[in-house]
């Protein structure tokens, strides 16, 4: 059941278009990234969401009703922002009421829901304390009790992790995502790290250059990416160009089978992690050119003849540069794209 | 490094002197009548200039009274008006800003004094002049430049994103103003009010023109008897003067200043 529809929304500021027709649907209860590179408009869309931006065209939907003549404080959805804005001249207990206490509830109401939060977010024992004194993961925890406290019907936010370092990053994100599931609250999340869609999302909308490009579960955006501009945002991709011919695809590594495309000049995206290197057993094919220790992971570039490829490996083995290696390719989830 | 802090405490030490031996002359030339050079202490000392003060019959103190609620009103009336318009320059871009903001800016490139002829008229024909709201309105005139300047940059500072956050939380426009920008205002709201106060407070000839002797405030007492050459009085009158407005910069700071922490306002 499709709770927000987005129908067509444009945007340009002066000549420049930022958002071009952008369709998606997000369901009750469901998780979406927004995912896409700094200053493609994803934080312009949260923000026409939410009512602090009006588009340029198109429908903007919830449960089926058209919510663009409604303004922001009665939507009934809830942005949290990058630095959290939590107000500084408000404590802690405060700055969660404020939504509450701008509706009117009552004293009591205001400090059952309150005390509600502050249980939820794991912050007993902060009321008073003042913005100023608190830490990020503090800070960003306040701004959820207090997005949350209103009951809003989706919640917006807008690269919630990118200021807090990497471990906290980990921990906040596994309990953002535990306490959306448990609250089952429909919510949009924007991000430029491909990672943390891939974690946290029910489904991706990938956004590039304005126009979205692909739609889908983590899984399927990953392995089956639309176009190059798909694949390459979600990671490092190898390319090897080849020509289709009365189907079977010929490349400098051999020959495949693809009956069902037609003849042409093709790319085969083949991904580092499905690339394996092997010792050599005296009739090396490749060569380690550069070689990148990243703890649980190696990253390694090899040259093949002409081709210059991106590897991915376990640490079991290590190879160093210079030397000379077999490769073997794990073809099942290879994509050719045309050219 | 040592001789230097001495000498800096030196330079602080003597311009804090400076700053304040005005007021001990003052507080000198109030007890006595003459004080002729070459004596460094007067020798005829008396209570003349202050017992005037304080005789109900010169009616000084109620004329101070009025004055400084006049001030405080004027002060009150200049935020109002000021808050609106400072939001507008400081958080909007709109056509003939530039012009506008020149046109608020002006009463500080062309002195009140030389409209104030013409406003009078026109007080008179609108049966404003000789009246308080008459004398509220001419004070505005010198007090609105200073109190939008610095409430503009206030409001640049402080940006749309915290009203934004507000208003997503539920808050409306009343709202979001007074529960939120308000108090994120008040450090502006203190610099503001204090200048506008003393700007008010020692208005002369607008006060002298418009009120056409009808209306009195303290600097009109006070300018006829430095004229005249009676130094006790005048000096008496000074002082009080200076308290009160030291008083009000005081009131206001410690009224704001205690809820705040300078921590919180980003653009202090």
């Amino acid at each position: 059941m499709n709770e927000l529809q987005l129908i067509n929304i444009s945007k340009h500021f002066d000549q420049k278009i930022v958002l071009n027709e952008i369709n998606f649907s997000v369901r009750k209860g469901e998780l979406v990234s927004l995912l896409g590179p700094s200053g493609c408009g994803k934080t312009t869309l949260l923000k026409i969401i939410a009512g602090l931006l009006p588009p340029d065209g198109g429908q903007l939907l919830f449960d089926g009703n058209s919510i663009l003549n409604i303004p922001v404080e009665r939507r009934g959805t809830v942005m949290v922002f990058q630095d959290y804005l939590l107000f500084p001249h408000l404590n802690v207990w405060n700055n969660i009421g404020f939504g509450l206490r701008m509706a009117g509830k009552g004293r009591e109401e205001q400090a059952k829901k309150i005390n509600e939060m502050l249980e939820l977010v794991e912050l007993h024992g902060f009321e008073k304390k003042y913005p100023r004194e608190l830490s990020g993961g503090q800070k960003q925890r306040v701004a959820l009790a207090r997005a949350l406290a209103i009951e809003p019907k989706v919640l917006l936010l807008d690269e919630p992790f990118s200021n807090l370092d990497a471990r906290l990053r980990e921990s906040m994100r596994d309990f953002v995502c535990g306490l959306q599931k448990k609250l089952k609250i429909t919510t949009i999340l924007v991000t430029h790290d491909k990672e943390e869609a891939l974690l946290s999302s029910d489904r991706i909308v990938l956004l590039l250059d304005g126009k979205v490009q692909q739609i889908g579960t983590p899984e399927e955006i990953y392995l089956m990416p639309k176009n190059r501009e798909a694949a390459n945002f979600l990671g490092k991709k190898n390319y090897l160009k080849g020509r289709i011919e009365k189907g079977i695809f010929y490349y400098s590594g051999g020959e495949l089978k693809s009956e069902e495309r037609a003849d042409g000049t093709y790319w085969m995206m083949i991904r580092p992690e499905e690339i394996k290197l092997k010792k050599d057993k005296g009739n090396a094919s490749a060569i380690i050119v550069d070689m990148r220790f990243a703890g649980d992971r190696i990253y390694y570039k090899v040259k093949l003849g002409e081709e210059m490829l991106e590897c991915l490996m376990l640490p079991d083995t290590i190879f160093s540069i210079g030397e000379a290696v077999n490769l073997s390719m794990d073809l099942q989830n290879i994509i050719l794209f045309p050219e | 490094m040592r001789e230097r802090k001495w000498v800096q405490e030196i330079l602080l030490y003597s311009i804090v002197f400076l700053l304040t031996l005005p007021i001990f002359i003052l507080l000198i030339w109030s007890f006595t009548k003459t004080w002729p050079w070459p004596d460094l202490i007067p020798k005829d000392v008396g209570l003349r200039g202050w017992r005037y003060i304080i005789d109900p019959h010169t009616k000084i103190l109620k004329i101070l009274c009025f004055s400084f609620f006049l001030s405080l009103a004027v002060t009150f009336v200049t935020l109002l008006v000021s808050l609106p318009a400072a939001k507008a320059i400081g958080q909007h871009n709109f056509k003939g800003k530039k012009a506008i903001q020149i046109f608020i800016l002006s009463p500080i490139i062309v002195p009140p004094l030389a409209v104030a002829m013409g406003i009078h008229v026109k007080f008179i024909q609108m049966g404003l002049a000789d009246t308080f709201w008459g004398i509220l309105l001419v004070h505005l005139i010198p007090c609105i430049p200073y109190a939008v300047r610095i409430l503009t940059n206030v409001y640049e500072a402080l940006g749309t994103r915290m009203e934004q956050q507000a208003r997503i939380l539920g808050a409306n426009r009343l709202q979001t103003q007074f529960h939120v920008m308000l108090p994120l205002l008040a450090p502006g709201l203190v610099s503001a009010g204090s200048l506008v106060f003393i700007i008010s407070f020692s208005q002369y000839f607008l006060t002298y023109l418009v009120g056409g002797g009808k209306i009195i405030t303290l600097s009109m007492v006070l300018f006829p008897f430095i004229e005249s050459g009676d130094r006790a009085i005048a000096s008496a009158l000074s002082l009080i003067f200076i308290a009160i407005t030291l008083i009000f910069f005081l009131l206001i700071n410690k009224i704001l200043r205690t809820h705040l922490n300078t921590q919180d306002y980003f653009y202090l």
